[in-house]
């Protein structure tokens, strides 16, 4: 594959790349570290690309790969303790003040999520990706899958109840 | 679409049972302006995925780093795969030039100031260039002398016939041979 082909056909899926690895990742420098580090392995192997039914499909396995080892990283350097009471602390009061619109209301929501609700919402409901194609990059199967989607679907509509009669009573 | 029909599809993507196209669907219908009250949750969710696929990779120079950093030069590598294609741009190129310089020249011939009306002039103008041409002709024909010295070599060919006669001379004496053999025996 030539540095033209490479760029026409294999960088133009930065932006989905990037979307996910932030879903996932929850920070944009990282993301944008981590998109990189995914086309450097594809431009490492842009010989064997055609071999792959879906090349996107590769890309972001790579990617939830690459993602699921920061934050396995992360968690050995951090205590447990600190992260759980964190995520459930960020729907504190203090943390309502601070959603201005509904688009960063929904998206912290999604972002205290497990990691592969978060994932698999990214992969649906925001890339609109069918089952067969979520299977293959996230590795589980069909149940799996629709059970988690499932989970975060009803979590994020909780959450997002909840923000409403917080704001509700508040105001 | 309806509220019961809309309940049922919340209900049915919940579970996760929904296909894509029902998703679509849904989030078509909560994009609308005018939507009930109760439905203001689905409204902020759906619409959160709506914009949130249009989020983009913040560097727009992203490419040209990336290859920056690899070392690749995108430039150099074309010139070595299309040296074809290049080389048919230049023979496009010239043949574009070729065709341009000669339609000026058709068209400065064209151009009636360049006629000469003095018919005097004109004959003088037709007789220089002959001329140009005849002296170009005698220098050419200068060369073509040497082809007498050509002639002469092929006359001194004809000596051949002379030692053609000496073989025939030459035939007798194989006789003298048969001879010889004969007062041998």
């Amino acid at each position: 594959m030539t540095p033209e082909t490479f760029k026409s056909e294999i960088l133009p899926m930065k932006h989905k790349l990037f979307r996910f690895a932030g879903r996932l990742l929850q920070n944009i420098p990282e993301a944008e570290d981590v998109v990189q580090e995914v086309f450097i392995r594809l431009w490492d192997r842009r010989d064997a690309l055609k071999q792959y039914r879906s090349v996107e499909a590769f890309a972001m396995t790579i990617a939830k790969n690459l993602c699921l080892d920061r934050l396995k990283s992360k968690r050995n350097r951090q205590d447990e303790f600190t992260e759980k009471h964190e995520q459930a602390d960020s729907l504190t009061p203090y943390h309502h003040v601070e959603m201005k619109d509904s688009f960063q209301k929904v998206n912290q929501i999604i972002g205290i999520l497990p990691e592969q609700q978060r994932m698999i919402i990214q992969l649906r409901d925001v890339e609109g990706y069918e089952y067969e194609e979520i299977e293959e990059i996230t590795g589980m199967n069909q149940n799996a899958i629709r059970v988690n989607l499932s989970r975060a679907r009803k979590q994020v509509r909780e959450l997002m109840k909840k923000q409403y009669n917080y704001e509700f009573t508040k105001n | 679409m309806n509220s019961q029909k809309i309940d049922l599809l919340i209900s049915k993507y919940e579970l996760g049972d929904t296909t894509l196209d029902e998703e679509r669907e849904l989030k078509a219908f909560f994009a609308q302006e005018e939507i009930p009250a109760k439905y203001r949750i689905y409204r902020e969710i759906f619409g959160f995925y709506d914009t949130a696929v249009q989020e983009e990779f913040p560097d727009p120079d992203f490419d040209n780093r990336f290859f920056d950093k690899l070392g690749v030069s995108t430039e150099s590598k074309k010139g070595q795969l299309i040296p074809f294609n290049r080389r048919i741009v230049w023979q496009v190129a010239a043949s574009l030039v070729l065709l341009v310089g000669l339609y000026f020249v058709f068209q400065f011939q064209k151009q009636p100031g360049n006629e000469i009306d003095d018919p005097k002039l004109a004959y003088a103008e037709t007789k220089k260039a002959l001329m140009m041409i005849s002296g170009n002709l005698n220098t050419g024909m200068k060369e073509l002398s040497s082809i007498k010295t050509f002639d002469e070599g092929v006359n001194e060919l004809k000596n051949i016939k002379s030692f053609n006669e000496g073989l025939k001379t030459m035939e007798k004496i194989s006789t003298f041979n048969r001879s010889t053999n004969f007062v041998k025996q």
